[in-house]
């Protein structure tokens, strides 16, 4: 299992364009990826539940990843999100 | 996770969206913005309004509506869990010239006022006030029909579920 914290910058925080392409990045490997922030959780395969989270700028989200995949996935996502500006 | 409401609650009205708003529907993949047009969210129909009031596409429950009140997410009668996402970039407006009527658990009729915008001061702004309608769990419904390239009347069928 791989885990790290990531502080959202990004002034809208956590909507529906950084999420459709952490999902649609995520959907790549096999691995499953939790997410969590303000005390919930979130299947982050899951654009739903991601919304629901409603997290904004200066929130921590903690990411999870278990799976065959997991390493490539978690750095892949490391790589990828001050790219898509969250 | 929605699991609970995959199944059918009632006959064949369930199975359709409506129209939110009266305007042109157009196919998603005319959208500007590749987080719709490319159906990365779902499939579903956009629709450029020519009123700023959004009607509920169908029965069921609000999910939830963004904290900027631009966008609502639903669960329909039909096990359809949508969005509607009033304009493009909109979030950036951070509520400004949207008025919510619905907060989440609420259950609603289709038909029923979600949201109303000044469409014409956000225009002003610069924004594209095209409303995708967004079946996010589209895999859900392999004979779904997507609905485009007409002028609509709020509450006119866009989608076709079955």
């Amino acid at each position: 299992m791989i885990a790290w914290e990531y502080k959202i910058c990004h002034e809208e925080g956590l909507h529906v364009r950084p999420i459709s392409y952490i999902v649609s990045h995520l959907m790549k490997y096999d691995c499953r990826v939790q997410v969590e922030s303000g005390g919930r959780k979130a299947d982050g395969r899951d654009l739903m539940e991601l919304l629901a989270l409603g997290a904004g700028k200066g929130q921590m989200l903690k990411f999870s990843f278990e799976g065959r995949e997991e390493k490539e996935a978690a750095e892949q996502l490391l790589r990828f999100l001050p790219e898509i500006g969250l | 996770m929605f699991g609970g409401l995959k199944k059918l609650f009632g006959g064949k009205e369930g199975d359709v969206l409506l129209s939110p708003v009266p305007g042109k529907a157009i196919p998603m993949s005319e959208v500007n913005d590749p987080t719709f047009s490319q159906e990365i969210l779902g499939k579903g129909t956009a629709v450029i309004p020519s009123e700023g009031r959004i009607a509920a596409p169908a029965d069921g429950e609000i999910t939830m509506v963004f904290d900027t009140k631009h966008a609502i997410s639903m669960n329909t009668s039909s096990g359809a869990e949508l969005i509607i996402h009033v304009g493009l970039d909109t979030v950036q407006l951070k509520g400004k010239y949207f008025t919510a009527h619905v907060k989440a658990g609420d259950q609603v009729k289709a038909g029923d006022l979600l949201l109303e915008f000044d469409l014409q001061k956000i225009k002003d702004q610069g924004y594209d006030v095209t409303t995708p309608v967004i079946v996010c769990n589209s895999q859900a419904f392999p004979g779904i029909k997507c609905l485009a390239g007409m002028e609509v009347k709020a509450l006119d069928k866009i989608i076709e579920l079955r």
